[in-house]
């Protein structure tokens, strides 16, 4: 009620050679980890080095590029839902989406390079020794596995082109049918993201234990997927508005992706608890071989470390509406959830790559924060590019205005 | 315990009816309360409403819900007669009690917060309801001040008219909230 004269202006984030040198020295170290990490286990019986190795870089690549793939989603619910609060802040996941084709690369080229160290099926003697795998191969198979990944991927990548060049039209032309075209077209991304995400889910994270399967678990994957883009793009937004840009963004923004935050955490221990429970309760050997794993003395810290970190945490952290609204309780909540989904995608990756092997060095760490330096480079780029915010969009003032009430 | 005298601003702009509560109650003069047909973003905080503590009620029914789950499972399956259920341990793990753990703490906190806010805004089945204008729940906006306790009428008046109050009337209830003129 009270601002109702509001300047809806165009901002331009600078993207100065000071916050380069620190993204660049981010990947820096994160490289140096890596190489420190692949000299100090070089040599070692067992190919526990190649193991390590890949397993890691797998397990990163693919958290970056899901947390890329949020943004175009998040884009995506929100033309479908014909949401408003969310216009003052689209241009965050609209740059996270940039991050899609290199995120892409680096999965296949960890798939050409490394695949017979983390996937056991792509190794020829034991496809055809094993004949449970043999009834699973016209799906494990590198040809499916590369078609497949270029062409979900490649879909994704044109939804999030077309969804920001449509915005980007809108804000000079001032259109309200692109707005609408954008709507349609995101219904048509949604039906095509659902169908293919469980696939996707399943080549790069269930065919580590080629053997096991369990059909929540591309609802598993989404739940990492939404949470830890939801978290990511609230932490874009606090650095913004630390640098005194998105003015219009108010601490009711902050408030709803706090929410999201919160909620989907628990809708993450939800599904964490649908897959455990029928699996324990059914006991059927070949499922319950994954949690035994997890559960041994190797996991075992790491495996109830998981619910506490993504679970107890974020639901104490966040549970007050003050906590909601306040920056430096959000970054908490943003480092808890961004750390934990790691331990998560740990225990999803490691005890099948490397077994008991697996221990968490600097091997480990540093593809993660090499890759995490890469997408923050790209994304802060992209949003370089344009205006902050979308004044064209048709519920920029309604964005501009949002409150919640009480 | 309700007032029983009340002046009434009456206006037709929740524009209007905000900018007279913040007039109001910079001049120091209690709003009691306003009645709009829908919410008006910031009215409540102009008026100098509190913060609902309802988010802590609803806190503690989630918590009772919780804790009663736990005790009827403890008692039922572990405690008065343990039930074998294809062979599964009857310790009382918590990885069995979590799905009616879960749908009790929301079934509590549900309810409990719905009943909660019912009670105190006197929501009851039967309760007459105390209008000041049949068209509050329709087109109008009232803005109501407690005429006993505030003694400067001609001041209050003079706000009411300077912000766009397109009448101003002065009502009565007796003790069972029915309107007596």
């Amino acid at each position: 009620m009270e601002h109702h004269h509001i300047e809806i202006t165009e901002e331009r984030f600078d993207f100065n050679s000071k916050t380069k040198n620190f993204v660049f020295m981010l990947i820096a170290l994160g490289l140096v980890c890596t190489l420190a990490g692949v000299f100090m286990l070089k040599g070692e019986a067992g190919n526990i080095m190649e193991k390590r190795f890949w397993g890691s870089m797998l397990m990163a690549g693919y958290y970056t590029t899901l947390i890329s793939l949020c943004g175009t989603v998040f884009i995506g619910i929100n033309y479908l839902s014909n949401a408003g609060w969310s216009a003052a802040i689209k241009r965050v996941p609209e740059a996270m989406g940039q991050y899609l084709p290199i995120g892409v690369l680096t999965l296949l080229t960890i798939f050409f390079v490394g695949k017979e160290y983390v996937f056991e099926w792509s190794i020829p003697e034991v496809m055809n020794n094993d004949s449970l795998l043999q009834g699973k191969s016209s799906f494990l198979n590198t040809t499916f596995f590369i078609g497949g990944s270029i062409v979900f991927f490649g879909l994704y990548y044109f939804f999030t082109r077309y969804f920001r060049r449509l915005s980007i039209k809108e804000d000079k032309e001032k259109d309200v049918k692109i707005y609408h075209t954008n709507r349609r077209v995101a219904g048509g991304f949604m039906a095509i993201f659902g169908f293919t995400f469980p696939v996707i889910s399943w080549m790069w994270m269930m065919s580590i234990d080629p053997h096991w399967f369990s059909t929540i678990y591309s609802i598993y994957n989404f739940a990492i997927l939404w949470v830890c883009g939801i978290t990511t793009i609230c932490m874009f937004v606090l650095f913004l508005k630390g640098r005194g840009y998105l003015k219009i963004v108010t601490e009711e923004h902050l408030h709803d992706l706090g929410k999201m935050m919160f909620a989907f955490s628990i809708f993450w221990t939800y599904i964490w608890v649908s897959q455990y429970l029928l699996i324990w309760y059914a006991n059927l050997p070949e499922e319950a071989i994954y949690y035994t794993e997890r559960k041994g003395i190797d996991f075992g810290f790491q495996f109830w470390f998981n619910l506490i970190i993504n679970f107890l945490a974020p639901l104490l952290i966040l549970m007050t509406k003050n906590a909601k609204r306040k920056r430096n309780t959000l970054i908490t909540a943003g480092i808890v959830i961004i750390g934990g989904h790691w331990n998560d995608l740990y225990l999803m990756v490691m005890p099948g790559v490397a077994g008991e092997e697996a221990t968490i060095g600097l091997i480990e760490i540093g593809p993660t924060i090499f890759f995490f330096g890469i997408f923050i480079y790209v994304t802060l780029a992209s949003l370089a590019k344009q205006s902050l915010i979308a004044v064209g969009h048709p519920y920029i003032k309604e964005s501009a205005l949002h409150e919640i009430t009480p | 315990m309700k007032p029983t005298n009340f002046i009434a601003g009456v206006f037709e702009d929740p524009e209007l009816i905000y900018r007279a509560a913040k007039k109001m109650n910079k001049s120091g003069v209690k709003i009691y309360d306003c009645y709009t047909p829908f919410a008006v973003h910031g009215l409540e905080k102009t008026m100098g409403i509190e913060r609902t503590r309802l988010s802590i009620a609803a806190f503690i029914y989630g918590c009772t819900g919780f804790t009663l789950a736990v005790i009827l499972q403890w008692f039922t399956s572990y405690m008065d007669w343990q039930i074998n259920i294809g062979g599964k341990p009857n310790t009382p793990v918590l990885v069995t009690f979590v799905p009616v753990c879960f749908e009790c703490t929301v079934l509590c906190t549900a309810l409990g917060t719905i009943m909660t806010f019912w009670i105190k805004s006197k929501m009851f089945h039967g309760v007459k309801p105390d209008l000041f204008d049949d068209r509050q729940t329709s087109d109008l906006f009232i803005l109501a001040i407690d005429a006993d306790s505030n003694k400067n009428h001609d001041a209050i008046n003079q706000i009411l008219r300077e912000n766009g109050a397109i009448d101003i009337r002065t009502k009565s209830f007796d003790k069972n909230h029915s309107l007596i003129q």
